[in-house]
């Protein structure tokens, strides 16, 4: 019944786009009362997956996996939307770890280091930056620190999972297992949690796990290691949770850590932050249903005008891309990254 | 209705809330067919009942609305205000057919006053979005229901709805200064600015409660409140269900204005209270109470309250799990959503009455209702959640674990106890519903609830809706 902390049918209003409308649309089609046609295909797909639902239900039974399955199920009827297959396909050009070839060339190429941190990034300004401020923390140490690129998404596995291609997903994790066990580093570390969420919880082979981390346990344990103190600012700034992964909640916590570290900010909470934060569905749902994607982040908006001050902070580069494709946002707002503001 | 007609209203429909606030699809309307109500989910799940609404409708703006009710005055159909669904009675289902008008578009917050602590809306907000607004500014409108997360003012409004503060900040209803209204005929109309005065009766509690029978309500002025500086809690055990009514009873008239005080039954104590606050209690009655507001008052009144408690040999259980029950107080309502319904037959009896009655009542609904429906195994029991200086509410749940399978059956065992308690309630001087509407379910019964005094509802709906087209399955006009 958590069905408006649902960030999708608090924008839409429609009834089958919140979970207890989708676990009835799937309740009478296991019942036999219903098949799927165009609208439950519809609806299962406008869901963001951001998980707000489940995370404050009190148990392990999801409303996301019983999407997620009735995704594989429509991708294997063969009744998954266009705008589906088009993102897939482009998934699948533009993702370097489909691609034998550069798999093969980037594992000869870093082979030799042992020392080396290295960091698994996308075709993104904001996630270069967390990059560069990684290298050049850790050139103070001297510890090598390179970049590979996995192309134009921030995390393909996730993202065909979300889709409902399981096989697809299952291939780059399969890749991605492929180069952890063939490089050798000191640390693998994820700008963005998903592909590396999903990585963990399926795989079966001992991959080196223990040496992948998000960026932000990175981030949080060089700072604790370095002891630094940021420097001191007064203004106002308000504080917007990234989705992420909302069970752990390490992701919504360690941030706050800092910034709770972080003598002298004034740093407003937003209401809807933390579990219920409004995730605008910025990994598929922005290609899927863009009208959507922008009504999320209209809410957000809505909410930060409320607060008196023109400046935001957010730790997740995704999020900061995602955040800026809002004409209002963009032009209203300063949007810092939590991790630049604290390094420098 | 017919394909022509159907055709028609579309295109009129389109007209006035453009085609993306239309939908007309089996899965959309379904999800229209029902609302928390057992017995309508029990149905849609046998195939009986399906695709009620013609057509589901989410309008923009009040003026909107108005149009819709005058189309809908023309050509006689019927129309269901739907807030989210969540009521529990079948209010929202639209049985003849018809239009669903959804009203959550209207959602906009128009203006807050700091200076009389007032906050302007449109009613279709859902109640968290309202009162997480208020928090960003530093206030509350303290009605914070279990169904926070997903019902909309509009639905408080209508069924005359309570929050967990109830006992010190009033139902909805206390907290409305004025309200804008659609009458059923198109006219859009506003109550007076403020609810106290001697212009009349005033108009605003006819459409309270109404559960858009006789209008829809767009907009409410609403009282807000600042943050409390302190909410201190207290658990106790009392020794039996008695003492702790009693106890409670002498809170209430001796002034004391806790925010919560909820007494639990010798049953939810063991079960409930076992199962949420994780304390392993056997026997006796279980009470939390709170006081918010000005630290130094609230405590002053927490310690009097205290008096009070052991007076009665209550036992102190400490803080503690009275902040775990505030903590998680939602939790019990959002659980997991599963892909089968629930088959079990459940309800809620929520009623009120005074001190002299309220105990009394209670025990004889539970010995009626357990007698009568022993072969079916039927579990009852209750808590006493909404205190006021006369009397409190008790809100007894009903489960049958293994009702009946056929559909048909199923509505006649639940129509034999409500039968059954309803009947309990008018003879020990209650009213049948504190703060969860009428619905479809209830509203065979409210002709005996109100006795004479039903001609009255019946001329305000014969006077305000002449073709009898709002919500006509709710509170048995005959017209
Ligand atoms: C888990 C759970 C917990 C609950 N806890 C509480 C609680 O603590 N306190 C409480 O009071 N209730 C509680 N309820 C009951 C429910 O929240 C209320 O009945 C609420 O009013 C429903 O709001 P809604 O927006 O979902 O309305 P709906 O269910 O859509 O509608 C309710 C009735 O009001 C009419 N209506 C809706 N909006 C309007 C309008 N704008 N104008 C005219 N008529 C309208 C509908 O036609 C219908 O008859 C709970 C329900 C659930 C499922």
């Amino acid at each position: 019944m958590a069905n408006y902390v649902c960030p999708v049918a608090r924008y839409t209003k429609l009834e089958t786009n919140t979970p207890r409308g989708l676990a009835f649309i799937y309740s009478l089609v296991a019942g036999n009362l219903k098949k799927i046609d165009k609208v439950a295909v519809e609806r299962t797909y406008q869901c963001n997956l951001c998980r707000a639902c489940e995370a404050i239900s009190r148990d392990d039974s999801s409303i996301p996996e019983l999407i997620l399955a009735a995704r594989r199920d429509i991708v294997e009827m063969n009744m998954a939307p266009e705008s589906v297959m088009k993102l897939k396909d482009d998934i699948c050009k533009n993702s370097r770890l489909l691609d034998k070839d550069w798999l093969e060339s980037a594992v000869s190429s870093a082979k030799s280091l042992p020392d080396t941190v290295v960091v698994i990034n996308y075709e993104s300004e904001s996630s270069k930056k967390i990059f560069l401020l990684i290298k050049k923390l850790l050139d103070r140490g001297n510890t090598g620190c390179i970049e590979i690129n996995i192309g134009k998404h921030p995390a393909p596995a996730a993202m065909l999972d979300e889709l409902g291609y399981k096989q697809l997903s299952g291939t780059v994790l399969n890749n991605l297992t492929f180069l952890i066990q063939n490089l050798k580093f000191k640390k693998m570390v994820f700008i963005t949690p998903y592909d590396l969420e999903l990585l963990l919880k399926t795989s079966t082979v001992d991959a080196g796990l223990s040496k992948l981390v998000h960026s932000f346990e990175f981030c949080e344990g060089f700072i604790n290691s370095e002891k630094k103190t940021p420097a001191k600012k007064n203004e106002k700034i308000i504080y917007i949770d990234s989705g992420g992964n909302r069970k752990s909640g390490k992701f919504y916590e360690i941030p706050r850590k800092l910034l709770a570290d972080s003598a002298g900010l004034n740093i407003q909470e937003m209401v809807w932050n933390g579990k219920e934060s409004a995730c605008c569905g910025g990994l598929t749902l922005q290609y899927l249903y863009p009208g959507i994607f922008n009504g999320v982040i209209s809410l957000i908006y809505g909410e930060l005008k409320e607060y008196g001050s023109k400046k935001i902070i957010t730790p997740c580069p995704h999020c900061i891309d995602n955040l800026k494709t809002n004409e209002d946002l963009r032009n209203n707002y300063e949007i810092v990254d939590l991790w630049e503001m604290i390094f420098q | 209705m017919h394909g022509f007609l159907n055709d028609r209203i579309r295109i009129e429909l389109k007209n006035i809330v453009g085609e993306k606030n239309i939908y007309e699809s089996g899965f959309d309307k379904d999800a229209y067919s029902v609302d928390v109500w057992s017995v309508s989910r029990n149905w849609v799940d046998s195939g009986l009942i399906k695709e009620l609404p013609n057509f589901v409708v989410l309008p923009e703006n009040t003026e909107q609305v108005s149009k819709i009710l005058k189309l809908a005055n023309i050509y006689s159909i019927p129309i269901t205000p739907r807030g989210a669904g969540a009521g529990g009675l079948g209010g929202g289902i639209p049985f003849f057919g018809g239009i669903v008008l959804d009203i959550k578009k209207l959602d906009k917050i128009m203006s807050l006053s700091a200076k009389s602590l007032n906050i302007r809306v449109q009613v279709g907000i859902m109640q968290i979005d309202l009162e997480k607004y208020l928090n960003s500014k530093g206030y509350t409108l303290n009605h914070l229901p279990a169904s926070i997360y997903c019902s909309t003012l509009g639905g408080f409004l209508s069924t005359r709805g309570s929050g967990v503060l109830s006992s010190k900040y009033g139902k909805i209803e206390d907290m409305v200064l004025s309200l804008e209204v659609v009458l059923p005929t198109g006219e859009i109309i506003n109550t007076l600015p403020v609810p106290r005065h001697s212009a009349g009766p005033g108009i605003e509690n006819v459409f309270l409660g109404a559960e858009g029978t006789l209008g829809i309500i767009t907009g409410a002025t609403l009282q807000i409140y600042y943050l409390p500086e302190e909410r201190y809690f207290s658990s106790f055990l009392f020794d039996n269900l008695h003492f702790a009514l009693e106890a409670s009873r002498e809170v209430m008239v001796n002034g004391l204005e806790p925010s919560v005080l909820r007494v639990y039954d010798e049953g939810d104590t063991r079960d409930v209270v076992k199962k949420e606050l994780g304390i392993n209690i056997e026997s006796g009655s279980y009470v939390v109470i709170s006081f918010d507001g000005f630290k130094d008052i609230a405590l002053a009144q927490k310690r009097r309250a205290e008096e009070i408690f052991n007076g009665y040999r209550a036992r102190d259980l400490g803080a503690k799990f009275g902040e775990k029950w505030w903590e998680n107080r939602y939790d019990p309502y959002y659980p997991p959503h599963t892909l089968e319904s629930k088959k079990d037959l459940y309800g809620v009896i929520d009623t009120v009455a005074t001190h002299d009655n309220i105990e009394n009542l209670y025990l004889s609904m539970k010995s009626e209702l357990e007698s009568k429906f022993s072969e079916w195994g039927i579990i009852y029991t209750a808590h006493f959640s909404h205190w006021y200086k006369w009397g409190a509410s008790v809100y007894p749940r009903f489960i049958v674990k293994k009702p009946p399978e056929n559909s048909h059956d199923f509505m006649e065992l639940n129509n034999a106890i409500w039968d059954c308690a309803v009947e309990v309630i008018l003879k020990n001087n209650g009213v049948l519903s504190e703060h969860h509407g009428i619905g479809f379910q209830l509203s065979p019964y409210m002709r005996a609830q109100y006795r004479d005094g039903y001609k009255v509802l019946e001329s305000l709906k014969k006077g305000l809706d002449p073709k009898n087209i709002m919500n006509p399955t709710i509170f048995g006009f005959d017209l």
